[in-house]
């Protein structure tokens, strides 16, 4: 890692945690908004893809304000850059609820950077498990 | 914290997670490119302890061990690492870490590096594996994990 990209790291990081600050309090509208105006969210545990930000904004508004009571923890992210405005991470997380470990995950990211900031361009969700009562296993996560 | 900490800080987390990559699905012979030349992984799960040309082969006979379906996609989840600079081009490192099997937790445990800085790039010198807990009935648990000692 050249010391360019990992200055660059340090500013998708925080994208990271502006994500998940947003998506966990239920924000979707402040969430959405960390991705490119034609940016996508594939979601292969969810069944759904989303292109374009106003459809994002209204999946996660739909999906996280009918699923109040999780959280999501994440792995620190493996970031690569293409060139100083494009880049690529994996990423496994984990999801909690109230009893216990929901579902656990890998998030595939590419990232753009526009006016001086990080973005999501696609963020792609596969699903690696699921707790026997998790909605997710029974595909209920979204109705 | 001066500016040079602050970017070896970011390097060294840059390294675990590729390590994970190395580990969790990319070819065997990545594993020891994030190890120095003379680097060695001494692991208290699989019971071996290995260096230079032996690194690109561990990950392998690691991998032949899961037998079960579920183990096969075992995934190595980590936390952020508590970092102490010997000097700007050594450090010791501890992270946590979670394997998770396709159905559930598996093990968990620590690792504990002292990583260099060869040529503007940080590598581990030396990797120990520490386990923590296991689930009954898992990969580790049921000791399929043991390679032959050394």
């Amino acid at each position: 890692m050249q010391e360019w990209e990992a200055r660059q790291a340090i500013q998708i990081s925080k994208l990271f945690g502006s994500y998940f600050a947003a998506v966990d309090s239920n924000d979707a509208q402040r969430a959405g908004n960390l991705f490119a105006e034609d940016g996508a969210l594939i979601s292969e545990v969810m069944k759904r893809s989303c292109y374009g930000r106003s459809s994002i904004i209204a999946f996660l508004h739909e999906l996280r304000s009918g699923w109040t009571d999780i959280t999501i923890r994440i792995s620190p992210p493996n970031v690569t850059f293409e060139n100083e405005r494009e880049a690529n991470s994996e990423c496994y997380f984990t999801v909690y609820g109230p009893q216990g470990l929901d579902h656990w995950a890998t998030y595939h990211d590419q990232f753009v950077r526009q006016g001086g900031t990080w973005l999501f361009k696609e963020r792609r969700i596969v699903l690696l498990g699921a707790s026997p009562l998790s909605r997710v296993g029974a595909g209920r996560a979204v109705n | 914290m001066e500016d040079w900490e602050i970017l070896a800080r970011v390097m060294i987390g840059s390294l675990h997670t590729r390590y994970v990559a190395a580990i969790d699905g990319k070819p065997p012979e990545a594993f020891a490119e994030v190890f120095t030349p003379t680097g060695v992984l001494a692991s208290g799960i699989t019971g071996k302890e290995v260096s230079g040309a032996d690194l690109r082969t561990y990950i392998g006979d690691v991998r032949a061990t899961r037998h079960e379906e579920a183990w096969k996609s075992i995934r190595h989840f980590i936390t952020p690492a508590n970092i102490s600079f010997t000097d700007r081009d050594h450090a010791d490192t501890q992270c946590y870490f979670t394997a998770m099997s396709a159905v559930g937790v598996d093990h968990w445990g620590m690792y504990s590096d002292q990583v260099e800085c060869q040529d503007g790039e940080w590598l581990i010198a030396r990797r120990s594996i520490s386990l923590l807990g296991a689930t009954p009935g898992g990969w580790v648990h049921t000791g399929s994990v043991i390679l032959a000692k050394n």
